[in-house]
């Protein structure tokens, strides 16, 4: 009866001792493109890594990316303000979002906000930023259908002013050709 | 008279933790689900299903985790907790043309399904929540062949034609 009273009192000392031990929670976060050009009207895939390499668990985080305004870019699918309830130490998580370009130039990508508590009885939370994917350009749409596209109408046309070149001499040549083998028939006919 | 307070200290804390761990009973899940098809721009494929979740129960606000292409993860949620959202991304080579089956589980089923991880069990034989399917087309390479190839192709034939004519009329 009282040797259960110990233990209970020994694990729950255990318990605070090793609460007491942990150091907070520290979120690392970064912000990457999975691009290898950024078209205008394509698709823009930004994966957002979380890794806590602190020694307790982080709660309520929460990930808010503003820098894609809304009229400059279509979210095709995922949030762009996204939370989690806890990240434990030594994991993480990752975000997907697909976005879709309405504007070309020049564009310069920032950091997203993290905000998070580093322990779970923390009353203040922490106020973080992800990495930046920097400056780069959005290419416009029809730059990049010059660069890449097949040319299908391009070839099409080439094709078809090609035709009288090729076409005029060939008839010619076949209508010479046809008169001459006919002469050819009748003669050996006669003979 | 220790012992039955401690006991009964016990079950009041299972009790506790067992409403806490409130479960989604018959899931409704309206889901929407997107995967990246153009390879000439994009790097890396990604899968992505966003999806709201009614419960018979009216739990809302889950912990919930998901099992997407081998890899397990939290789920994430929306700032006001009314939307989800699971996604992947890799290599195209780790996702081909295929239908994703995308696992989610409460936190009791992934409990299960770390345990099957650890004894090194069939993860396939935990029941998940639901299952949403993403029918991933695969990634589209631009065409098979190269139109400029196709017209030098074109171009060598006419002139062999022609060529081999002439060679006949002047033989």
């Amino acid at each position: 009866m009282q040797k259960l009273l110990v233990i209970a009192a020994v694990l729950a000392t255990c318990l605070v001792h090793a609460d007491e031990g942990q150091g907070p929670a520290w979120l690392l976060a970064s912000k990457q493109l999975h691009n290898q050009f950024v078209v205008e009207d394509k698709e823009l895939i930004v994966e957002y890594s979380i890794y806590n390499v602190g020694e307790s668990v982080a709660v309520n985080i929460l990930l808010d990316d503003q820098t894609f305004p809304s009229q400059d870019f279509d979210v095709v699918r995922g949030l762009l303000k996204a939370k989690w309830d806890r990240i434990a130490p030594g994991t993480n998580v990752s975000h997907t979002v697909i976005l879709r370009p309405k504007i070309f130039g020049f564009f310069n990508m920032t950091s997203a906000f993290v905000t998070y508590y580093p322990t779970e009885d923390a009353s203040e939370p922490v106020f973080a930023y992800t990495s930046a994917p920097g400056e780069g350009g959005i290419m416009k749409y029809r730059e990049y259908d010059r660069k890449f596209s097949p040319h299908l109408l391009d070839w099409g046309a080439f094709g078809m002013m090609t035709v009288p070149s090729l076409c005029i001499p060939f008839m010619l040549w076949y209508r010479s050709k046809s008169k001459y083998e006919a002469i050819m028939r009748q003669g050996k006919k006669s003979n | 008279m220790a012992v039955e307070m401690f006991t009964s200290l016990l079950v009041g804390l299972f009790i506790l933790s067992l409403a806490s761990a409130e479960s989604c009973l018959k899931p409704q899940v309206d889901s929407q689900v997107y995967s990246t098809h153009d390879a000439a721009v994009v790097v890396s494929t990604a899968l992505v299903t966003e999806f709201t979740l009614k419960c018979s129960n009216g739990a809302k606000n889950l912990p919930l985790y998901a099992e997407i292409n081998g890899r397990t993860t939290p789920v994430t949620k929306s700032e006001d907790g009314t939307k989800y959202q699971v996604s992947w991304v890799g290599e195209h080579k780790l996702a081909p043309r295929n239908v994703y089956p995308i696992r989610v589980f409460d936190s009791e089923g992934y409990q299960q399904l770390k345990k099957a991880q650890r004894n090194e069990e069939n993860v396939g034989n935990v029941k998940p929540l639901f299952t949403i399917e993403l029918n991933h087309p695969g990634q589209y390479r631009g065409p098979w062949l190269q139109s400029e190839f196709v017209a030098a192709i074109g171009a060598i034939l006419v002139w062999y034609i022609a060529y081999s004519e002439k060679a006949k009329i002047h033989a």
